[in-house]
């Protein structure tokens, strides 16, 4: 069976030696200056971008989504503390938008500060069932030492949404924390009736198992757990949209990866493409390569598969792939030769 | 509480722009007599330095400073031969030989080394002729007697197969280090001792070397109370390994079945540094691991024969950290309350957002975070204490090693910190009450040395305080050997009792408080200072 690679490595990048300052100075808004420190090595797109959203900020001060934009690419592209700013911007210019106070408050509270709690405030008050939020909110709440509020939130998000897995999971831990072991354990059974038994579910089980002094069974549900996979499936729509504006290489990867484990392999392309044409690596071929293939354009497969190739010579799964390619069209020929570079190479990793 | 005490050590890790992945984990430190005058000292490990492609290996040897009068430090690295210009990361200190003298093991990005005590402030590398030939990344090392011959084998963290032409970016597209998930784990080392200065490796006997894993912190204790050694290791993004000792020779790894491999939740957590410590007070060691941020660092608490509990959230140690990448930890008593506290020592491994005022900011300023310390509290749990905690807690680095002992001789708990690209830093504890204390050598004297892995409970005022014998835990480091008891306002120590290595009980009678005590081995003989 064929694989994509995961791979989040990319090579260097020889041209991120660009340092600009960004300014933007207007009576009613505030400045946001990138220092050369912090654009040093930045790659040249994402400086582009930013100066692009900047300038628009300087000739529309009044635009929300001018703001905004720059908020979003700012944030993407780790600089939080600028973005900040700009979301505030955003927030001023209109007060009824709940993603600005939203986004806001993630920053914060990602470094840990408590100012996070009053922009899961605001956001929650323009649209106060918005459910990310809502978990975000408990989540901070119960970060910042106030677990009876934390509580209160995270039930209002199941009255929202009962199925809520952050909310659920969160309730769950918090109810063991106050050995409330039969609330816990009535809750584990809403998350299996919803369908929601992930690795988080089973590790929790066993430790109400392990409560209820039943140590077997707590080790079968800790077994269970190792079995499946580590990754956290609680994703967050709305801060896609700003995960959207990554234009760095390293984002242009992660959704193209992302599209791939999703069976989307026309976006995949369409966000390969774009990396290709800024900066790859050989695995960024062979993903390109491979989507082609999913969709059935053998051709595009074959020619980028070549280019994998050519990009590293050592690329198993590409000689193994363009074998089967060449099986499949009937030029045996071309799928000795592929299939005995495949054998040469000798690692079956992968396959 | 803290102030901190400026000692000439500036640690290099080596950055030039190549995000070469060890600049990222850092280096351990000891506390140690090395020439046994009463006064302990303190061994820094470095990186490399360099310069384009060549290193200035005069600016990257690991330092040794001498405590000649008390507060006062010596660099005595070139006489004393423990000056290595490898790749350093971890650091034990054992004495091998049972001459009374401290052997120093340090685990490199290549080939480890051993250096031996001669006793007079001198050493000599003898890795190779002592059969030492770990050539991984070494990580976190602990000497410990795992099979009860009297003689202390040595068990080494190996963390990843790294490869240094791999490239990562953080997400505006710079070069950063890469993380763990990158590289595969590989296994730990465990040298049997052959009680000639010679070691044997015994990983694949000891089936030690059948788990692969990115191990990064160690400790041993014996967990499950059957008087052997055993050990527990924190690995990066994977289960941790619980090793428990069959008595002969060899170990099985039983962290899923006793509830230490993964958090409450079920999930592998990024393991870093280990303190180890009786927390609930029922004499058996808990575990408390450091973690990447966005976990919290977790303590599994020791319930005997019935395995570990994930006991974060209980004891309300599941909040502020969680914002920070721990590295370096241990339990202390830093008031001398009578109730254990913990550090946690905190930098992150990639760039991140500026958490202070910096208009120049350097390379390492985008990693540095705040250091925590952790007040126990009665029916609370774990409280955070950043207001009256001092420079250990102001102070904004990217900090790795930690390791704490009485540096000044006063009673009081010190911390020493490795800085990753930064100062080495000694924080004397200044605090000021009138509390009382107790530290105690376990010596036996026909090994010459401390008994590693020997517990000590102490009873006072109808309670008792359990310490384990072991200098090995936090990250990478090494704390003092001497075992420090708070007594708040206890006057009066009941008794001391000792369970040795070997599974035999002794107690001590008519202690002094605020005292530095020896206990030697079947004697009931009790020296006081």
């Amino acid at each position: 069976m064929k694989n994509f690679r995961s791979n989040v490595i990319i090579k260097y990048c020889t041209f991120c030696t660009l340092c600009i300052a960004i300014g933007c100075e207007s009576k009613m808004s505030p400045s946001i200056t990138l220092d050369t420190n912090q654009l040093k090595m930045v790659e040249f797109q994402v400086i582009e971008k930013l100066e692009t959203l900047a300038k628009t900020t300087i000739n529309e001060p009044r635009s929300e989504m001018n703001w905004a934009e720059y908020a979003m690419t700012l944030d993407i592209h780790d600089f939080k503390s600028k973005a900040t700013i700009a979301y505030k911007q955003a927030a001023i210019i209109d007060p009824n938008d709940f993603r600005w106070p939203f986004f806001c408050a993630i920053i914060y509270h990602d470094i840990g500060d408590i100012e996070s709690l009053q922009w899961y405030e605001k956001c929650l008050s323009i649209k106060s069932d918005y459910a990310p939020a809502i978990n975000m909110y408990g989540k901070a709440l119960d970060e910042f030492g106030d677990i009876n509020s934390s509580k209160k939130v995270f039930y209002k998000a199941l009255d929202i949404d009962p199925c809520s897995k952050m909310a659920l999971n969160h309730l769950i831990k918090i109810h063991f924390r106050e050995y409330n072991n039969h609330t816990a354990d009535s809750l584990l059974q809403v998350v299996k009736n919803c369908g929601k038994t992930d690795r988080i579910f089973y590790g929790l089980m066993s430790e109400l198992y392990r409560r209820k002094g039943d140590m077997s069974l707590s080790l079968v549900f800790t077994k269970e757990a190792h079995s499946l996979p580590k990754e956290n499936t609680i994703t967050n729509p709305l801060y896609d949209q700003v995960i959207s504006r990554g234009v760095s290489s390293g984002w242009y990867r992660y959704r193209a990866q992302r599209y791939i484990k999703n069976k989307l392999f026309k976006l995949a392309i369409k966000e390969y493409k774009e990396l290709i044409r800024i900066h790859s690596i050989s695995e960024d071929y062979y993903n390109l390569a491979f989507s082609y293939e999913e969709i059935g354009d053998i051709q595009k497969a074959e020619q980028h598969y070549m280019m994998c190739i050519r990009s590293d010579p050592n690329f198993i799964n590409a000689y193994k792939n363009l074998a089967g390619i060449y099986k499949t069209k009937g030029d045996n020929e071309k799928y000795l030769f592929y299939h005995n570079q495949f054998r040469k190479i000798g690692s079956k990793d992968d396959i | 509480m803290t102030l901190k005490y400026e000692i000439d050590f500036q640690h290099q890790p080596g950055n030039n722009n190549k995000y070469y992945m060890p600049e990222s984990i850092g280096s351990g430190v000891a506390i140690f007599d090395s020439d046994n005058d009463g006064l302990v000292d303190i061994y820094f490990l470095n990186g490399y330095y360099r310069s384009g492609n060549r290193y200035n290996q005069k600016k990257s040897a690991n330092q040794l400073f001498v405590q000649t009068i008390e507060n006062t430090f010596v660099n005595r690295t070139q006489l004393s031969g423990l000056g290595s210009t490898e790749y350093s990361m971890g650091v034990a200190v054992g004495d091998i030989n049972n001459d009374g003298y401290p052997e120093v093991y340090c685990s490199n990005v290549g080939s480890d080394q051993l250096f031996i005590n001669h006793g007079d402030g001198t050493f000599t590398d003898i890795t190779e002729s002592a059969g030492i030939d770990n050539l991984n990344w070494g990580c976190s090392t602990i000497f410990l007697d795992y099979n009860q011959d009297g003689y202390l084998d040595i068990f080494v963290t190996n963390y990843l197969n790294y490869d240094s032409l791999q490239f990562c970016t953080d997400r505006a597209g710079r070069r950063d280090y890469c993380g763990p998930g990158s590289f595969k784990g590989i296994p730990d080392v465990l040298y049997k001792n052959n009680g000639d200065n010679t070691f044997t490796d015994v990983s694949t006997f000891s089936n030690i070397g059948a788990a692969s894993g990115r191990g990064l912190g160690v400790v041993s204790d014996d967990f499950n109370t059957d008087n052997l050694a055993d050990i527990y290791v924190a690995n990066d993004g994977e289960a941790n390994h619980l090793w428990i000792n069959q008595g002969d020779g060899t170990f099985l790894d039983k962290a899923l079945h006793l509830g230490a491999a993964f958090n409450m939740s079920g999930m592998p957590e990024a393991g870093m540094g280990i303190a180890i410590g009786d927390v609930d007070g029922d004499s058996d060691m808990d575990l408390f691991v450091s973690h990447l941020r966005g976990e919290t660092n977790t303590l599994y608490v020791n319930h005997g024969l019935l395995g570990f509990q994930d006991m974060t959230d209980h004891y309300n140690l599941h909040k502020e950290n969680i914002h920070y990448t721990g590295f370096g930890t241990s339990f202390i008593d830093y008031d001398n309350d009578a109730d254990i506290d913990l550090l946690i020592a905190n930098g992150r491994v990639t760039r991140g957002t500026l958490l202070f005022d910096n208009s120049d900011p350097g390379y390492w300023d985008y990693y540095a975070e705040p250091n925590l310390l952790y007040d126990y509290k009665d029916h609370y749990g774990y409280i955070i204490n950043q207001t009256t905690c001092g420079d250990f807690c102001n102070a904004m680095n990217n900090s790795r090693g930690l390791a704490v002992g009485d540096v000044n001789n006063d009673g009081k708990i010190d911390i020493v910190v490795n800085n990753e690209g930064g100062k080495g830093k000694i924080y004397l504890n200044t605090i000021d009450n009138e509390n009382n204390w107790l530290i105690v050598d376990v010596i036996d004297p026909k090994k010459n040395r401390h008994d590693i892995g020997s517990k000590v409970t102490l009873h006072a005022g109808g309670k008792k305080y359990t310490r384990l014998v072991g200098n090995g835990s936090s990250f990478l480091s090494s704390n003092d050997l001497s075992i420090h008891f708070g007594l708040g306002k206890e006057v009066r120590v009941d008794r001391i009792a000792v369970k040795w290595l070997d599974g035999t009980e002794e107690n001590f009678k008519d202690i002094k408080v605020n005292k530095k005590i020896v206990l030697e081995k079947y004697s009931g003989t009790i020296n006081q200072f």
